[in-house]
């Protein structure tokens, strides 16, 4: 069993797309969301397709990558397909028929569109985390989040979990893989018998694990309390993400183009 | 800022890093999402170590956290809220049991301890999970119910978060009395 060290699907290329700040990347994804809520035909989401196929080919990701996220959703497609387009026996006339089993017309092209649809929200989304860093991500969300700290919520204080969250996450998945790979080695088998017979295997792994974690968690507060720690009142950064005029074009004209779609078509 | 403070701070996000590759080795994956792993131990763990506002805190960065992994399954702004966020602060619920859990373990009673606290707690923080999971599969998942009842088909569907409870179950019976004695809540134990 291994554990994959490389964490999220960051494609680090360079790109207008990846050169925009992470909140207008963050604002546009969710009127793009909304925009596809709003639409009602499948011209709507043919024109989304289309302008997903552009950015895509601007962020020059791969389409191999862009499109990984669709095979995990195959199988909801096909579903989504055949309870739309798939008739028992029908009474009416069918497109395609083969004994009692029809494939009606109406339903077919319900079943594309809801289809479509997932397809556009998993790509769409996805461009997301494929042309922003995990921390640059963490870094929007901070900002973001800035205006709720008038009424206490300490914004800075989850960026700053989520950002270390992110940090540890290949040193944690390298650490357990040295462990199963160590226990592997003295004959332990955690691909083998029923799921509570495995969970028995992950013990060895398990208790390592977690009082690495809580040991590692006091040495980081004390690394950070030792580097005058103390939340996000007046915490500086070494790279200042600034909203250029370029960014708030695009969030905005990108927005309001997107959601007019979604009314019109 | 108390150190204190800093410590559950980074306790939560190695908590989400722990969490998040216990995730990856899935058990067994459904087709809308759903899986079978022990990502939810290592939130059951803080709750019941750091009570149910630690919990609760861990529950809904660890929704925040799986956003960052597609693909995602969202197929509307509320289901995205009741699966994710909403669905993982549920879990965080088995801190009430955090203080039941002090008492067992300052008197060395690990059986009382799993019995008046870890199940329960666990029991609990799934059936949150669960129970939003539900309502989420009910509403906007319906479609592939094919004939049965919705409610039905969202609580056989949703019915793998028992699995995984039961196997974080067999997980914090081995894992929460270890920590308890080596690294306890309260500070760093003479023998670590």
């Amino acid at each position: 069993m291994r554990v994959p060290v490389a964490f999220g699907q960051y494609v680090p290329v360079e790109s207008p797309v990846h050169a925009l700040d992470p909140r207008t990347k963050m604002g546009l994804v969710a009127a793009f969301t909304f925009s596809l809520f709003l639409m009602h035909g499948l011209i709507g989401l043919a024109l989304a397709g289309v302008l997903v196929a552009a950015v895509v080919r601007i962020s020059r990701v791969p389409w191999r990558i862009a499109l990984r996220g669709t095979k995990a959703v195959m199988l909801i497609l096909i579903i989504t397909l055949a309870a739309h387009a798939l008739r028992w026996n029908p009474a009416t006339v069918s497109l395609v028929r083969i004994g009692p089993l029809a494939v009606d017309g109406p339903g077919l092209l319900t079943g594309v569109f809801f289809a479509a649809r997932i397809v556009l929200l998993v790509v769409g989304t996805s461009l997301l985390t494929l042309t922003t860093s995990p921390v640059a991500l963490t870094d929007g969300l901070e900002r973001l989040m800035h205006p709720l700290e008038r009424v206490h919520f300490p914004a800075s204080e989850v960026a700053m979990m989520l950002t270390i969250a992110l940090r540890f996450i290949p040193t944690t998945a390298q650490e357990a893989e040295k462990i199963l790979v160590a226990q592997t080695a003295r004959g332990a088998r955690f691909d083998e018998g029923g799921p509570i017979r495995r969970a028995k295997a992950f013990g060895p792994v398990l208790v390592p694990l977690f009082v690495n974690l809580f040991r590692r968690a006091d040495d980081l507060a004390t690394a950070m309390e030792s580097r005058c720690y103390r939340g996000g009142i007046g915490r500086t950064r070494l790279h200042e993400s600034v909203m250029r005029t370029a960014d708030w074009a695009v969030l905005c004209l990108g927005s309001a183009a997107l959601v007019a779609l979604g009314l019109v078509l | 800022m108390s150190h204190r403070r800093i410590v559950i701070m980074a306790e939560i996000a190695l908590t989400l890093a722990l969490a998040y590759v216990l995730g990856w080795l899935k058990l067994w994956q459904m087709p809308q999402g759903g899986d079978v792993s022990l990502a939810m131990l290592p939130l059951l763990v803080l709750a019941l170590r750091r009570g149910l506002p630690v919990g609760v805190w861990a529950g809904l960065l660890y929704g925040v956290l799986d956003l960052m992994h597609p693909p995602l399954y969202i197929v509307h702004w509320v289901q995205f809220f009741l699966d994710y966020p909403l669905a993982f602060m549920a879990v965080g619920l088995a801190g009430a049991f955090a203080p039941a859990l002090g008492r067992a373990a300052s008197r060395g009673e690990w059986g009382r301890a799993l019995g008046t606290a870890v199940i329960p707690g666990i029991i609990l923080g799934s059936l949150g999970r669960f129970l939003l999971h539900l309502v989420s599969g009910a509403i906007f998942f319906g479609d592939y119910a094919e004939g049965q009842p919705v409610w039905v088909y969202s609580a056989g569907y949703n019915s793998f978060v028992f699995v995984s409870a039961l196997l974080c179950a067999v997980g914090a019976a081995i894992v929460v009395p270890v920590l308890q004695r080596v690294v306890p809540p309260e500070g760093k134990s003479p023998d670590a």
